[in-house]
C-alpha cells in the first residue's frame, strides 16, 4: 500500500489539456471555430487579473492569434479562496476579451520574472519605424512562475514553426504543480504528503503490517494484559465480598457474634486478594517485557529500511531538501514512532480494556448504578476534546517559538568566533531575551488554558462519587444494591473515567505518530535512484575514453547551464577544465558522475553511453576527488581504504606515499589509526587533500575526476600536494578542474568554458598564444594572485 | 575617500536625466541617447520608498534615490507604477481561518487583492518575522504575504494568528 506518487490531476502539460467549455464557446463566438479543434493549441489559467487582483484569467495561443480572457465578474474577489476552500464554483462566468493578437503582430513574447509575480510581455513589431511596443499579455502569481515561461516559450514556437514546441520529457517537470489528488491544496516543497486529507488509517494499517512476523508476540501481549488487568479487579471483589458476606453490617455490630468461620474466611479473602495481585503484577512484567521486545523489534524493521531505501536514493533527492531535515526526519519521526510503539499502544490496550472490564462489571451488578455513574462521561469526553483541541493549537505555538528559539542558539553558539569579533555579545543577548520571552508568552496561554482545564474535569469526575453514593445509597435503603456492591462501585469509577479520558487524548497522539509514520513511508515510496535499463551493459574493465556530445543539462529544464558541450578525452589523457565560477565546470563532473542525466545529447565512455552501462560498474571505476575532502569518522586508514575495505596495510601505506601524506601521518601519535572527525576537523586542509588524493589512488580508478581545491595552503605544502597530484593523475584518463597552473601546464589539453558552453580548446601554450578567453583568465588572476591559481 | 568619488545617491542634477518619454520612464546620458529604465527596491521590505536603484539596458546600474519624495511628481509616479507592478506583495487585512496539522497549515487571508486560501508549511517555518509585529506569510507556492501591523487586524484575526 502506497502513497499514491504526485501529479496534477489534469495531464502532464497543463497547457495542453482540456479546455473548459465556457472558454470554448466564448471563442467559438469571436470566431475561433476550426482552429479549436486542433491539437495545436495552447490554454492556461492564471490567477491574477489586470489590476494585480486574485482574478482568473486564461490566455489561449493558437498558430494564428493570441487571446486573454477575464472573467467578468472578478470584482467578486472571491476566486482565490474558491479552490481550496472548496466553495462551490458560480455558474459559468461570463467572459470579456482582454486582448485578441494576431501572430504576425508579434515582434516576440517572453517571461518576466518579477517578485512575488511573474507576466508574459508581448513586443509588437512596429510599424513605421515607431518605437517598438510593450503590452502585458498576462500576469500571475509566483505559483506560476515556471507556467508562464513554458508558455512564452511555446507562443515562440507557434510563433515562429506553426506549431508546439516539443514536450521535454523529464521527472522533475517543474511546471507541474504539485497539488494533492485527493483534495486538490497545494503540496508542501519536497514533499508528497498533504497534511490535510492523508489517510491516517492507511498509515496505521501499513504500520500495523510491521507487527505481521510478530504475530504470536502479539497475541501473546494482549492475553498477558488482559490477564493482568482483570486479576487487578481482585480487590473491590475481595472488600465486596467481606462487606456483604464476612464483616458485620453497622446495624447488626450490637448484636454480632463472630465465629471462627468468620475469621478464617477474612484470612482467606485477603489471601486471596493478594495472590490476585500478585499474579498480576506477574502478568504485567510479562506484558512490559513482551511489549518492550515487540516495538524494539518493529523499530529496528522500520529504521533499517529507511536508511537502507536512504542511501539508494539519487543525488538530486538530496540536493532538493537539506541534509538536517533528512536526519531530522529518519532520528525524529522513528523516535516518535518508537514512542507510540512502545507507550502508545500500550496505554491505548490498557484503557481500552480496562473500560471494557469495568462497563460489564458494573452493568452486571446493577445496571441502574452503571447508568448513573455513565453520567458524567459525556461530558469528560466532550470537555476534553475541546479543551485538548484548543490546548494543542497553543502548544503547537509554542514548539515553534521552541524551534525558532533553538535554531537562534545553534545560529549564534555556531558563529560565536564572529559574534565575539564584531563585539555583538550584548545584542544577541538581548534577542535571545526577546525570542525567550515570545517563547514564555506562549508557553503562559498554554498553562493559562491548562489551569482552567484540570481543575473543570477534576470536578466534573468528582461528581461521579456524589451521583454514586446517592443513586447507591438509594437502592442499598431499597434493599435492590448490598452495601458490598455500592463499595464495589466506587471503588470501580476512578478505573473508568481515567482511561476515557486518556482514551480522548490519544487521538492527538495517534494523530501525531502517524503524521511520522506518513514521513517516513514517504521516503520509502520514493523511487530509487535512477535504475539501469534492462539491457545495461557491463563492462568491468573501462578503458577510459570519454566522450561529450552535444550535451545540454539544465538542473532544471528552463534554465540550462550547459550548452552543446563537445569534446572528446582520450584514454589515459589528462585535460583541464576551466572557466569562471558557475561556468557549469562542476556541473559537468556531475553529469559523468551520473548524478544528474543529460537533457539533451549524449556522454559515452568506451563508446557506450553513460546510461546504458550498469551504474555500479561505472562508478567502481570512476574515481573522485573534490573541492570539500569529506573523511568520515573513523581512523585515517578507513578512510584511505574506503573504496577497498579491509586493503591490506602496505597497499594503504603505499597509497600514503604516493600522496606525500605518509610522512605526516606516521608523525600523528596513533599513525593511521588515528581518528579523524566529521569532516576530518582535527587536520590542516594540505593534510585532508592528500589523505583524500591517497583515497583515489588506493582505489585506482580508469576515469579520475579531479575538483581542485582553492584553498591555498604554505608553498612546501603546495609543492607537495602537485607531486602528489602528478603520482594521482599518472596513467589514468583524468578529467580535471584546474585551478593551479601546473596542472594546466601538464594538461594535455585544455577546455575553457564561459557561461555553459565551450570557448576554447587547445593546449596550454597554444591558448595563451591565441590571446583569448583563457589569455584573459590568467593575467587578470595572475595580477593578484601569488599562489598560481586561476579561475574561481 | 577622495572628492572625486561620487556620493552613493543621484544628486539633484543628476536626476535631471530621468525623463518622461511618452509615459515610459528613460535616461538620457550626456551624449543625447536615451535607454529605458527600471527601477529596483535596494530594500524592498524594509524601505519601499526610498533607495531606489535605477537600472538601464543590460542591468547596468544608472544610479541610486535616496528617497522618491524629492522627485518631481510625474517622474515619481512613473517609478511608483512601476515598482506595483514588479513588486506583488498581497497586505493581509484579515485573516479569516487557520487551521493547522503537523507539517501544514491552510490560511483563508482577506488581502488588500481580494480573498485567497492558502496552504504552507507548518509556522515556525512559513511565517518570517520582520518586527515586532510585522510578518511575512510564505506558502508553499513562494507566494507571500504581509502583515504590517498585527495590531491593525481585527481581534479575531489576531487570535487566529497567536492560536488562542
Amino acid at each position: 500500500m502506497s502513497i499514491p506518487v504526485l501529479k496534477s490531476p489534469k495531464e502532464d502539460d497543463p497547457t495542453t489539456g482540456q479546455m473548459p467549455a465556457f472558454v470554448k464557446d466564448k471563442l467559438a463566438q469571436i470566431g475561433l471555430n476550426g482552429e479549436l479543434e486542433s491539437d495545436q493549441i495552447l490554454h492556461i489559467e492564471t490567477d491574477l487579473d489586470s489590476h494585480g487582483h486574485w482574478g482568473k484569467r486564461y490566455l489561449v495561443a493558437t498558430p494564428t492569434r493570441l487571446i486573454v480572457l477575464s472573467e467578468e465578474n472578478n470584482n467578486d474577489q472571491q476566486n482565490g479562496a474558491k479552490k481550496i476552500l472548496l466553495l462551490k464554483r458560480d455558474e459559468e462566468p461570463e467572459l470579456v476579451i482582454d486582448l485578441d493578437l494576431p501572430l504576425e503582430k508579434i515582434e516576440s513574447a517572453e517571461a518576466k520574472k518579477m517578485v512575488g509575480a511573474s507576466s508574459i510581455e508581448v513586443h509588437l513589431k512596429s510599424n513605421n519605424g515607431a518605437a517598438p511596443h510593450m503590452i502585458e499579455a498576462v500576469r500571475a502569481s509566483a505559483a506560476f512562475d515556471k507556467t508562464l515561461e513554458h508558455t512564452a516559450h511555446q507562443i515562440e514556437h507557434l510563433r515562429q514553426h506553426g506549431v508546439l514546441g516539443a514536450n521535454p520529457q523529464s521527472e522533475d517537470a517543474s511546471w507541474v504543480r504539485d497539488v494533492c489528488p485527493r483534495c486538490g491544496r497545494a503540496l508542501p516543497e519536497g514533499s508528497n504528503l498533504c497534511a490535510f486529507c492523508s489517510n491516517k488509517w492507511m498509515a496505521m494499517a501499513r504500520l500495523l503490517s510491521y507487527l505481521k512476523p510478530y504475530v504470536w508476540l502479539v497475541a501473546a501481549n494482549l492475553f498477558s494484559s488482559l490477564v493482568a488487568i482483570a486479576l487487578s479487579f481482585a480487590p473491590p471483589f475481595a472488600i465486596a465480598y467481606l462487606t456483604d458476606h464476612v464483616l458485620p453490617n453497622p446495624k447488626q455490630i450490637l448484636d454480632f457474634v463472630p465465629t471462627a468461620i468468620d475469621y478464617r474466611l477474612l484470612w482467606i479473602v485477603i489471601l486471596l486478594m493478594l495472590t490476585a495481585q500478585f499474579f498480576s503484577m506477574l502478568a504485567n512484567i510479562i506484558h512490559g517485557r513482551g511489549v518492550a521486545v515487540l516495538g524494539t523489534s518493529v523499530l529496528h524493521d522500520i529504521r533499517t529500511q529507511l536508511y537502507g531505501h536512504l542511501q539508494h536514493l539519487s543525488i538530486s533527492y538530496f540536493d532538493k531538501r537539506e541534509v538536517g531535515s533528512i536526519m531530522t526526519r529518519v532520528q525524529n519521526d522513528v523516535q516518535m514512532l518508537q514512542n507510540f510503539l512502545l507507550d502508545g499502544v500500550e496505554s491505548l490496550i490498557v484503557a481500552t480494556l480496562t473500560v471494557v472490564i469495568v462497563l460489564t462489571l458494573m452493568f452486571s451488578r446493577s445496571w441502574h448504578l452503571a447508568l448513573a455513574v455513565l453520567i458524567p462521561v459525556p461530558f469528560v469526553v466532550a470537555s476534553t476534546k475541546h479543551y485538548w483541541h484548543g490546548l494543542m493549537r497553543l502548544w503547537r505555538r509554542v514548539w515553534h517559538q521552541n524551534s525558532i528559539l533553538g535554531a537562534r542558539l545553534a545560529d549564534t553558539l555556531g558563529g560565536v568566533r564572529v559574534v565575539r569579533a564584531f563585539a555583538q555579545e550584548d545584542r544577541e543577548a538581548q534577542r535571545f531575551i526577546g525570542k525567550s520571552g515570545q517563547l514564555r508568552d506562549a508557553t503562559n496561554l498554554v498553562e493559562i488554558k491548562a489551569a482552567n482545564f484540570y481543575p473543570i474535569l477534576g470536578f466534573i469526575m468528582g461528581i461521579g462519587a456524589p451521583i454514586t453514593w446517592l443513586v447507591g445509597g438509594y437502592e442499598v435503603l431499597q434493599g435492590t444494591l448490598s452495601l458490598g456492591g455500592l463499595l464495589f462501585f466506587t471503588m470501580l469509577l476512578g478505573r473508568l473515567y481515567e482511561p476515557i479520558q486518556q482514551l480522548t487524548r490519544m487521538i492527538n497522539m495517534l494523530t501525531r505518530a502517524m503524521a511520522s509514520a506518513e514521513r517516513v513511508f514517504e521516503v520509502l515510496d520514493t523511487k530509487s535512484e535512477v535504475q539501469d535499463m534492462k539491457n545495461a551493459v557491463s563492462v568491468p574493465r573501462l578503458r577510459g575514453d570519454v566522450e561529450f556530445r552535444h550535451v545540454s543539462f539544465g538542473y532544471d529544464i528552463h534554465n540550462l547551464v550547459l550548452h552543446d558541450v563537445n569534446f572528446k578525452v582520450a584514454e589515459g589523457q589528462m585535460i583541464g577544465l576551466v572557466g569562471h565560477s558557475g561556468a557549469g565546470k562542476s556541473t559537468l563532473i556531475n553529469l559523468l558522475m551520473r548524478f544528474y542525466d543529460v537533457t539533451e545529447g549524449a556522454i559515452l565512455v568506451d563508446g557506450h553511453d553513460l546510461r546504458e552501462i550498469r551504474h555500479t560498474d561505472l562508478r567502481e571505476q570512476i574515481g573522485v576527488v573534490l573541492q570539500e575532502s569529506y573523511l568520515f569518522h573513523g581512523s585515517i586508514y578507513d578512510n584511505i581504504s574506503y573504496a577497498k575495505p579491509g586493503a591490506k596495510p602496505h597497499e594503504v601505506i603505499e597509497a600514503a606515499k604516493a600522496a606525500y601524506a605518509h610522512d605526516f601521518i606516521v608523525g600523528f601519535p596513533d599513525g593511521y589509526d588515528s581518528l579523524v572527525g566529521e569532516r576530518g576537523m582535527r587536520l590542516s586542509g594540505g593534510e585532508r587533500q592528500r589523505i583524500a588524493i591517497a583515497r583515489a589512488i588506493l582505489h585506482n580508478p580508469r576515469i579520475l575526476i579531479l575538483d581542485e581545491a582553492t584553498a591555498s595552503v604554505d608553498t612546501q605544502t603546495e609543492q607537495q600536494i602537485q607531486l602528489a597530484l602528478e603520482n594521482l593523475i599518472r596513467g589514468r584518463t583524468t578529467i580535471a578542474i584546474a585551478h593551479r597552473l601546473s596542472t594546466l601546464r601538464n594538461a594535455d589539453k585544455l577546455i575553457v568554458i564561459d557561461g555553459g558552453k565551450v570557448k576554447e580548446e587547445g593546449t596550454h601554450d597554444e591558448l595563451m598564444a591565441a590571446q583569448g578567453t583563457f589569455y584573459n583568465l590568467v593575467n587578470a588572476q595572475q595580477a593578484l594572485n601569488t599562489i598560481v591559481t586561476i579561475g574561481g | 575617500m577622495n572628492k572625486e568619488t561620487t556620493s552613493t545617491y543621484l544628486s539633484p542634477q543628476q536626476l535631471e536625466s530621468l525623463i518622461l518619454v511618452e509615459d515610459a520612464l528613460m535616461w538620457r546620458s550626456a551624449d543625447g541617447s536615451q535607454q529605458a529604465v527600471e527601477s529596483i527596491c535596494a530594500f524592498p521590505l524594509s524601505y519601499p520608498e526610498r533607495e531606489i536603484v535605477l537600472q538601464g539596458n543590460e542591468e547596468t546600474e544608472l544610479g541610486i534615490i535616496e528617497d522618491l519624495a524629492t522627485l518631481k511628481p510625474e517622474i515619481r509616479q512613473a517609478i511608483q507604477q512601476q515598482l506595483e507592478k514588479r513588486y506583488f506583495l498581497p497586505q493581509v487585512t484579515k485573516i479569516h481561518k487557520m487551521t493547522e496539522r503537523f507539517g501544514s497549515a491552510i490560511w483563508d487571508l482577506e488581502t488588500d487583492r481580494g480573498r485567497v486560501a492558502i496552504s504552507t508549511r507548518q509556522l515556525n517555518e512559513a511565517v518570517r518575522e520582520l518586527g515586532p509585529r510585522r510578518f511575512l506569510i510564505v506558502d508553499v507556492e513562494g507566494n507571500r504575504y504581509e502583515i504590517k501591523e498585527l495590531n491593525d487586524l481585527p481581534p479575531e484575526s489576531q487570535a487566529h494568528f497567536i492560536g488562542r
